[in-house]
C-alpha cells in the first residue's frame, strides 16, 4: 500500500491587506510523518499552521486535512475552573471521559495531578496537560504551534523527549511551528522553511542522525540559519556587528530572529 | 550607577521610611540608603501581632462595632436621652418582633413579602442573565438591544412605579414588575461585561475541540464570566429588597408593607424598627447566600 498523506496543500494564498503572507503554498505531510516548520516570526507560520486546524479561513487553494486534529497551543489555554481531567476530557463523550483521561495525563506524567486546578500548575505541566488533551482524542494530525516556546531550557528538553515518544506510540502526522532550529533537527522527520510566503527549503533529517556530534548535523543546522538569515555560526565574531541577529556556540540553543 | 542624578534619585526617598518603620523589623522598606547599607534584618515565623490575631477569631472582631453601638442605643434609652416614643429601646423592639412572631402577624407577612421579591428577582436575574449573554456574545444582538437597554438603565427605575400602577392595576403585577426591572438591569450589566472579559483564546480552544455553541457557553463563557454575574446578583438581590419597600406601598393587603402602614398610621414605632431590623437581617441573609454561592463557584481561584 503506498503512504497516504495526512495533509494535502496546494495553492494557498493569504494576505493581510497588500502583506502576503502565504503565496500559492503547496504542502504535503504523509500520514505519521513529523514535520518541524521553521521562519522567521510574521512570516506566516501560524497561519499555516492555523489554516490546517481549521482556525482561519481558505480563501485561495485548497487544503485537505483529516477531520481528527488536535492543537496544541503556544500557550497551554487551560479552563481554570476546571479540574485538570476535566480540561483533558472536554468534548469527548462522557462515558469514556474520566478513564481517557486518566489514561492520557499518566502518558504525560501528570496521574497525580489529575484533581489539581490548572492555576496550580508549573508552566511545564500545564504544556503536558494540554498535549495530554490533544492526544486523548487519537488525532490523525496534530498541530503543534511553538509550544515549548515559553518554557525554560531544562523543562523543553523533558517536552522534547515526551513528545518524541508520545509521536512514537501514538504515530499521528504532526506539524510543528518552532523558531528554534536545534528543536525542528531535533524532532522532525522533516524541517520545512517558510520564507516569503513559500516553502524554500526541505530538509530530510529521518535518517540523518541521532547524534549531534555528527557533522551531519552541523551542516543541516548550519544551512537552515543560514536561511533564516543567521551567518556564521560556526566560529564566534569577535567585532560586533550591525545586524542584531543571535549567533551562538554550536550545540546551543538558537532561536532565529 | 556613577551618574550622580540616579543617585540622587535613589537616596532622596529614602529618608522617609528611617523615621515611620522600625530599623530592623521586617516592615522596613527595603530601600537603599546609604544607611541602610550593611545593616541587616530577620524575617521569622509568628510575631506578636500575629498570634493576637489568631487568637482572637475574625467574626468576634468583626462584631465589635456593631455591639458597641447597640449598648449606646440600649444606654442611651434608658437614660431617657430620646424619647422612646420617637426611637424605642433595642429591649423593646426586641420584645416586640417575639409579640410579632408569636401572634403570627411577622412571619406571615414576611413571607408574603420574600415571595414577591424572590419571584420579581428570580424573573429579572434570568432576563438579565440572558440579555448579558446574548448582547455579549453575539454582535447583532448588542447593536440592536444595547443601546436600549443603556437608556433605561439611566432611568431611576422606581420612578416608573405610578405608571406601572396605572397601566397594571394595584395587583401583584406591578409589585413584582418592578422588581424585576429593578434587578434584570444591573444583572445585565454585570453579566454582559464579564461575558465580554473572557479569554478569545479559551473560546477558539473551545471550537477547535468539538464543543458546541451550547457547551461553549456552558463550559467557557459562564464559568469565565462568574465572577461578574456574582457580582451583579448581589447588586440584584440588594436592590431587590429596596423595590420591594417601594412596591409594597401600593394596596399593601399582605407583606411587610402593610405592617408598615399599619405602624405608622398608629405611631407604633416599636413595630417599625421591627421591620427595618428584619430588612436589615433580609439584605445580610442574601449577602451570606451570595458569598457562600461565590466560595463555592470560586474556588478555583484560591489555589
Amino acid at each position: 500500500m503506498t503512504p497516504m498523506n495526512a495533509v494535502t496543500v496546494s495553492g494557498l494564498r493569504r494576505a493581510f491587506g497588500s502583506h502576503v503572507v502565504l503565496d500559492r503554498l503547496d504542502l504535503t505531510i504523509a500520514d505519521s510523518e513529523f514535520v518541524a516548520l521553521v521562519g522567521r516570526s510574521g512570516g506566516g507560520k501560524t497561519t499555516l499552521l492555523r489554516t490546517l486546524a481549521g482556525l482561519d479561513p481558505v480563501a485561495e487553494g485548497s487544503v485537505e486535512v483529516p477531520a481528527l486534529r488536535s492543537v496544541v497551543f503556544q500557550e497551554p489555554r487551560l479552563l481554570p475552573w476546571r479540574r485538570v481531567w476535566q480540561n483533558v476530557s472536554l468534548g469527548l463523550p462522557r462515558s469514556r471521559r474520566r478513564d481517557e483521561a486518566t489514561r492520557a495525563l499518566a502518558e504525560v506524567g501528570l496521574a497525580d495531578h489529575a484533581q489539581a486546578w490548572p492555576l496550580t500548575l508549573s508552566g511545564g505541566e500545564a504544556q503536558r496537560v494540554a498535549l495530554a488533551r490533544a492526544l486523548v482524542r487519537e488525532p490523525e494530525l496534530l498541530l503543534l504551534d511553538e509550544p515549548f516556546g515559553a518554557l525554560d531550557a531544562l523543562t523543553r528538553i523533558h517536552m522534547h523527549a515526551l513528545v518524541r515518544q508520545l509521536h512514537e506510540r501514538h504515530r499521528p502526522a504532526v506539524l510543528l511551528v518552532t523558531h528554534d532550529v536545534d528543536e525542528a533537527l531535533e524532532l522532525a522527520d522533516r524541517v520545512i522553511v517558510l520564507r516569503d510566503g513559500r516553502l524554500d527549503e526541505e530538509i530530510e533529517t529521518r535518517e540523518l542522525f541521532d547524534d549531534r556530534r555528527d557533522p551531519r548535523f552541523e551542516q543541516a543546522r548550519a544551512r537552515l540559519l543560514g536561511l533564516l538569515g543567521v551567518t556564521d555560526t560556526h566560529v564566534a565574531d569577535p567585532t560586533p556587528t550591525t545586524d542584531p541577529t543571535p549567533t551562538a556556540a554550536p550545540g546551543q540553543p538558537l532561536t532565529a530572529p | 550607577m556613577g551618574d550622580p542624578a540616579a543617585m540622587a534619585a535613589v537616596t532622596q526617598p529614602g529618608s522617609a521610611p528611617a523615621e515611620g518603620a522600625p530599623a530592623g523589623s521586617p516592615r522596613a522598606a527595603a530601600g537603599t540608603t546609604a544607611a541602610a547599607r550593611g545593616r541587616r534584618v530577620t524575617f521569622s515565623a509568628g510575631g506578636a501581632g500575629r498570634r493576637w490575631r489568631l487568637r482572637v477569631p475574625s467574626l468576634v472582631r468583626r462584631a465589635v462595632v456593631p455591639i458597641l453601638l447597640i449598648a449606646l442605643w440600649q444606654v442611651g434609652s434608658s437614660a431617657s436621652w430620646w424619647s422612646t416614643e420617637v426611637l424605642p429601646a433595642p429591649w423593646d423592639v426586641a420584645h416586640e418582633f417575639v409579640t410579632l412572631c408569636n401572634n403570627g402577624q411577622l412571619p406571615s407577612n414576611l413571607w408574603v413579602s420574600v415571595r414577591r421579591a424572590l419571584t420579581g428577582a428570580a424573573i429579572g436575574i434570568a432576563l438579565g442573565l440572558a440579555l448579558g449573554v446574548a448582547v455579549g456574545l453575539w454582535r447583532p444582538v448588542e447593536e440592536a438591544l444595547d443601546a436600549t437597554l443603556q437608556m433605561l438603565r439611566t432611568i431611576p427605575f422606581l420612578v416608573v412605579l405610578p405608571l406601572f400602577i396605572l397601566w397594571f392595576g394595584v395587583d401583584e403585577t406591578p409589585k413584582i414588575l418592578i422588581i424585576t426591572i429593578g434587578t434584570a438591569l444591573p444583572m445585565y450589566i454585570n453579566t454582559m461585561s464579564g461575558v465580554r472579559t473572557v479569554d478569545p483564546r479559551l473560546l477558539e480552544m473551545g471550537r477547535q475541540f468539538g464543543l458546541n455553541r451550547l457547551q461553549l457557553i456552558a463550559t467557557v463563557v459562564l464559568p469565565g464570566a462568574m465572577p461578574s454575574i456574582l457580582t451583579g446578583v448581589r447588586y440584584s438581590l440588594g436592590l431587590s429588597w429596596l423595590a420591594l419597600v417601594v412596591a409594597e406601598q401600593i394596596n399593601a393587603q399582605k407583606g411587610l408593607g402593610l405592617l408598615i402602614y399599619n405602624a405608622q398610621s398608629l405611631f407604633q414605632t416599636k413595630i417599625l424598627m421591627v421591620v427595618v431590623v428584619v430588612y436589615a437581617a433580609l439584605g445580610l441573609i442574601t449577602d451570606v447566600i451570595v458569598r457562600l454561592a461565590e466560595h463555592r463557584l470560586l474556588s478555583w481561584r484560591s489555589r
